[in-house]
């Protein structure tokens, strides 16, 4: 991997592509870092400060006073749940469609795919009105359902390509021992394929934690979530701008405390299973 | 009568989650259509009254429905290209770091991994007129300001302000491009590249005619990704600009909300839905295709 070695000047121009590339992506984070340390006077000054000093006033209004880790709580219930429920459904179709193909399984598939692609809206608002009917406002439940759809045929589609590669041989040769369908799956091929779950897992947590659109028409008072609660900081008073960075770093922590756990597949299941 | 085992195995599979997903999509799909032939205000007096193909009619002459169609599309494009050429980029800069590599990938991750709605936010911080910080270093670079058309700031701008929105797209995503691409070079065999060293290509040469041609399956997964969560963006555009000024940044996910859920229009509402699954249906078709053709 010598791309960038051909000669000197090349490479000298290269390196300040990259030193701007990344600079591009690495100051907004520093300025939106600086900005949750601000206060609101610093953060609306003109020109914009840049040597000020460092509060965590915004940190402890929005963890303490604004009562966001509840709104963190109602997040993670629905994320966790979501994940969990996606990752079995989307796996056991991933694997039925690749190991029992039928004549209509293509179809399924699509299916699948599609649903990954239909906005939010066109499902949110009939679950709002099953919810009315069947007393469940303002419950997790509708949440984790509506989360759930696009989750489990995000899963199907990635676990689908992670089980592609994992050899029949080794399933076959245990169901000839007499090893069940299910067992089969579950104590051989799931383990050769833990970094697709991992990675898996990971964006199903994070497009949960992080939805916005669902959640905007499934939750309500008591099960607000972090990205609704977030909307909330822009009042007609004034946006507290220091505390919307703030909660930007602290939304990511679950993100990444997950990505920690699972990181030793992280890297290679990022492939998707699609390098052979 | 006997079920065989294979027969019974696809119904353990793949059953629960085709039932789930017809469960849950069956009945908003059949109540869109439904509603679609009705004109029925939420919000107003009840009058839920059956007139046919009106909505429809009425749709396709809505220069509204053709306008945030093409912002979508504008969008998904301009937003997946740069994305795609910056993250493949950056992936072949990463995967020459040895050191430090963990610590940058857990850097790029950060974009990717906050939540759309604040980054908006922040973003429109950034690009405030007056006090962004975006807006004050072009304002110095003399970009925007007296005589450039952008005084009222970039958010006022509809070009200006859909670049804005492409932009915090870019830098929302580009990083997940880009890891995604890492662990494709990383998962790639060493053999090919020796061979070509031996036969002394060049760098570039080997980029285009190996790393590029095994990357494609990745990198056609992370594009694929790209163009479902693109095509129905919601949460940046409505933070950022609420899709304005007027609707030129309006893309077809948010006027769906806006009329069904501020307008509490849903008759109308319901058939733009339609019509706009219906586009999403044709795309994934030929997308399907191409994918099934390619393996």
């Amino acid at each position: 991997m010598n791309l960038l070695t051909n000669s000197r000047l090349t490479s000298t121009l290269v390196y300040v592509a990259v030193v701007v590339i990344i600079l591009g992506f690495v100051l907004p984070l520093v300025w939106t870092f600086m900005t949750s340390l601000k206060d609101n006077v610093d953060a609306w000054s003109l020109p914009p400060q840049y040597v000020f000093t460092p509060k965590f006033d915004n940190y402890k209004a929005v963890i303490i006073e604004k009562h966001f880790l509840g709104y963190a709580v109602n997040s993670g219930i629905v994320a966790v749940c979501s994940t969990i429920i996606s990752l079995i459904l989307g796996t056991l179709t991933a694997y039925g469609l690749d190991r029992y193909a039928f004549k209509g399984s293509n179809l399924v598939f699509f299916f699948f795919f599609w649903v990954y692609m239909v906005p939010a809206t066109i499902i949110a608002l009939p679950l709002f009105l099953v919810a009315v009917e069947l007393g469940l406002v303002d419950t997790h439940i509708m949440l984790i359902i509506a989360h759930s759809t696009f989750n489990t045929a995000f899963a199907t589609w990635m676990m689908k390509g992670f089980l592609q590669e994992v050899p029949r041989e080794i399933e076959e040769s245990a169901m000839i021992d007499g090893t069940s369908p299910l067992g089969s799956l579950f104590y051989i091929t799931i383990p050769v394929v833990a970094p697709g779950l991992a990675v898996t897992s990971v964006f199903c947590f994070m497009y949960s934690w992080n939805d916005f659109p669902f959640a905007l028409v499934l939750s309500q008072f008591k099960t607000k979530t972090l990205p609704i609660a977030v909307g909330t900081l822009e009042t007609p008073f004034g946006t507290a701008w220091g505390e919307i960075a703030a909660t930007i770093f602290v939304g990511v922590i679950p993100i990444f405390i997950f990505a920690l756990l699972v990181q030793k597949w992280m890297i290679r299941g990022l492939s998707f299973g699609a390098i052979k | 009568m006997q079920v065989s085992p294979i027969v019974k195995a696809r119904l353990l599979f793949v059953l629960p989650g085709l039932l789930f997903l017809l469960t849950v999509l069956g009945y908003p799909l059949g109540m869109l259509v439904y509603n679609s032939f009705f004109r029925y205000n939420f919000a107003g007096i009840a009058d839920r009254k059956y007139i046919a193909f009106e909505n429809y009619q009425k749709l396709f002459t809505d220069e509204r429905f053709l306008t945030t169609l093409w912002n979508t599309f504008v969008f998904t494009v301009s937003a997946i290209t740069v994305e795609l050429v910056l993250g493949v980029i950056i992936a072949l800069l990463l995967n020459r770091v040895i050191r430090g590599q963990r610590l940058l990938v857990g850097i790029l991750i950060l974009p990717t991994a906050a939540m759309p709605v604040a980054v908006g936010l922040i973003f429109r911080y950034m690009f405030n007129n007056e006090y962004g910080i975006i807006s004050y270093f072009l304002k110095g670079l003399g970009l925007i300001g007296t005589g450039t058309g952008l005084e009222e700031g970039i958010l006022s701008n509809p070009m200006a302000a859909m670049a804005a929105i492409i932009a915090t797209d870019v830098w929302e995503w580009t990083p997940f491009i880009a890891l995604v691409c890492l662990g494709g070079l990383i998962s790639l065999s060493r053999e090919p590249y020796e061979a070509a060293r031996i036969d002394g290509a060049s760098s570039w040469r080997i980029f285009w005619s190996i790393t590029l041609p095994l990357l494609k399956p990745v990198i056609m997964v992370a594009v694929l990704i790209r163009l479902s969560d693109a095509a129905k963006v919601l949460d940046i555009v409505y933070v950022l600009t609420k899709g304005g000024p007027g609707i030129s940044t309006e893309t077809s996910h948010l006027m769906g909300y806006l009329i069904n859920f501020k307008q509490f229009n849903m008759g109308y509402g319901s058939a733009q839905m339609l019509i706009l699954t219906l586009i999403v249906l044709a795309i994934s078709v030929a997308v399907f295709q191409q994918l099934n053709r390619e393996n």
